[in-house]
């Protein structure tokens, strides 16, 4: 069984991402308790570094 | 640097969110990045306001890095800084760095590396620190981005962030360079040269594919 970093790091492992991913990721985060929480909170970075123009829109309004 | 010319925000977290410290420099923000103050919001708001140490995207001319009040970026030791991040390099060609895992797609080789360039740096030559290295981390994602994004994935691993993508290895291999080359070069001289490549790939590239 993949740990909830692994899982946040296989979804981030893409060339693109989709408001999808970037709810599974919040989930995962949430359900994340400590040290593991804090490393999925960095992974953020990440999805902001994904994002194409329309998902960073979507972000940056809050709308997800 | 001069030919992209990419603009830096340092942010305190309370500027970060959507709060009245935020609308408050947005006009600053906005003249520095030549936008309107109502646009400039967008450019640096992060729900994560709380957690992100630094972040940017590939639409995006600029890199914002999280800071606080009481940081002293004149008081920051750069040797420190240099053999923090040399160290995450030697840990990981030693495979012995602090964190462990068995990455998926292979049968249990158990790798061991460091979280990340800049967690070292904080470790090692404190907070303010950090500001630097993850300054860098950033500012190689837009290298990379006027590179076309190459992988360069399969040359190595520095770090356990660097694992998530390829974005992350790039820009966890550039921070690597900028601050402790020759430990690179040590890891895999190739490296060195593939990362100078896709520098020089960025300085001559007229935009971002």
């Amino acid at each position: 069984m993949n740990t909830l970093l692994e899982q946040a790091q296989t979804l981030l492992d893409s060339d693109s991402l989709s408001i999808e991913d970037v709810r599974k990721l919040e989930q995962l985060e949430a359900q994340a308790s400590g040290d593991e929480a804090e490393l999925i909170a960095e992974l953020w970075e990440s999805v902001y570094a994904l994002a194409d123009e329309a998902l960073l829109k979507e972000l940056q309004d809050d709308a997800i | 640097m001069t030919a992209h010319k990419p603009k830096t925000l340092f942010i305190k977290q309370t500027e970060l969110g959507k709060t009245a410290a935020g609308a408050k420099i947005a006009e600053a923000v906005g003249d520095y990045l030549g936008k309107s103050a109502a646009d400039a919001r967008y450019y640096y708001y992060h729900r994560k306001a709380s957690t992100t140490n630094g972040f940017t995207a590939k639409s995006w001319d600029h890199v914002v890095v999280k800071v606080k009040a009481s940081d002293k970026l004149k008081e920051v030791d750069i040797q420190k800084v240099q053999l923090a991040a040399s160290e995450v390099v030697r840990d990981a060609k030693n495979n012995s760095g602090p964190r462990s895992w068995s990455p998926r797609g292979t049968s249990g080789e158990q790798i061991n590396r460091h979280w990340s360039i800049s967690a070292n740096v904080e470790a090692k030559a404190g907070e303010s620190a950090r500001r630097l290295s993850t300054w860098l981390h950033e500012i190689g994602h837009q290298i990379h981005f006027y590179a076309g994004s190459p992988d360069i994935s399969a040359m190595g691993l520095v770090s356990r962030y660097g694992a998530t993508n390829k974005l992350e290895s790039f820009a966890e291999w550039f921070s690597a360079w900028a601050l402790a080359r020759d430990e690179v070069a040590l890891f895999n001289p190739k490296l060195v040269e593939h990362i100078e490549a896709i520098i020089a790939e960025a300085i001559k590239s007229q935009g971002k594919v």
